[in-house]
């Protein structure tokens, strides 16, 4: 049995990949300018230090939220604050079996998302994964990096849910082909 | 770039009469094919202070149809012609105002899956369009553009 088939999905191609790098250049250079972030402690409890971004509770801490589409369905959105920004992205779910295995892939990513550092557990509503990058983060790890390893991960999580999708088409031909033979004489 | 520049936007309460006037000299502009004039135009008197949300999405779809008339190869034509810097930042709030509104809207939910497909294709091209615009004004701004499209409290952009 055929374990993976890389590469894109059949049914996209040049339109697909032509459009995607300008997208995750956008993303990636509002990214650049978002995640300028410092330590800031809890202005109402003492000694608490919180992601102003998750509170929401003072206006005066939250910068104006991004959104750069690609279609409704495929977006990203960007909320800065002082000292966290929260990247939340839609993933594209072309059909039913697409927007089973997102929600799947995604379930089991935010299952281990203390292994990633950055994810969130619970996606923002409406997305289907979200990232929360604090001051700690970028005291710890390159801002470049990081901004990396975001943008690798919108384009692989596309390629993954194709290659899946494929696999899944594959898998089914095969076992409907093996049970109908006993069928034919 | 000094904070003088400034001064030169009027901060003038907008309400709907201006942006409509607006609206239809930018659209005498478009059917004389001077799109530079237009943009120029449409970036005027942007209504930083308005809380009217109508207001301000009106405002919008005047740059929108500017964004949407020039071509493709033309736009770092028409951006180079741009002189005034305070311009190219509020164009790029204007640009952003854009990627987060995907035109047309999507059909209702039980629409036919083709007919979803189509507007899909045609909010593709829009956000392409964009993404395009995008570039070229940040590499003319540099990360600052960005960084003040967050951070200004008074902006272009629909809550």
């Amino acid at each position: 049995q055929p374990r993976r088939v890389q590469g894109w999905g059949v049914t996209e191609g040049e339109s697909m990949a032509s459009t995607l790098r300008p997208y995750l250049n956008c993303v990636r250079s509002t990214l650049d300018a978002a995640l300028c972030l410092r330590n800031f402690p809890s202005q109402t409890v003492e000694r608490h230090n919180k992601p102003e971004v998750e509170v929401g509770g003072s206006k005066e801490l939250l910068l104006n939220p991004i959104l750069i589409c690609r279609t409704e369905k495929e977006r990203c959105l960007i909320e800065p604050s002082v000292n966290s920004v929260r990247v939340s992205i839609e993933i594209k779910q072309a059909d039913d079996i697409e927007e089973v295995l997102c929600h799947k892939f995604t379930r089991f990513l935010m299952q281990r998302a203390d292994q990633f550092i950055i994810m969130r557990r619970k996606a923002t509503e409406g997305y289907s994964i979200s990232f929360l990058v604090t001051h700690a983060h970028l005291e710890k790890m390159w801002k470049e990096k990081l901004i990396d390893f975001v943008i690798q991960f919108m384009e692989d999580i596309d390629k993954e849910i194709s290659a899946m999708k494929l696999a899944v088409n594959a898998r089914a031909r095969i076992v409907a082909t093996e049970f109908m033979k006993e069928f034919v004489s | 770039v000094t904070r003088g520049f400034r001064r030169s936007l009027p901060m003038a309460a907008e309400d709907m009469a201006c942006v409509s006037a607006r609206a239809a000299e930018v659209d005498g502009l478009l059917a004389q094919k001077k799109a530079l004039d237009a943009l120029i135009k449409s970036l005027e008197q942007p209504p930083l202070s308005s809380k009217d949300q109508a207001v301000k999405k009106a405002s919008q779809e005047v740059v929108f149809k500017v964004f949407a008339a020039v071509e493709d190869k033309d736009i770092t034509a028409t951006t180079d012609g741009l002189q005034d810097i305070s311009l190219h930042e509020l164009l790029l709030k204007y640009v952003y105002a854009g990627l987060a509104s995907p035109r047309p809207p999507l059909p209702p939910g039980d629409a036919k899956q083709s007919d979803i497909d189509a507007v899909l294709q045609i909010q593709r091209k829009w956000s392409a369009t964009m993404l395009k615009w995008h570039s070229v004004i940040l590499a003319k701004t540099g990360p600052g553009g960005a960084v003040r499209a967050m951070a200004d409290r008074k902006t272009v952009l629909t809550n």
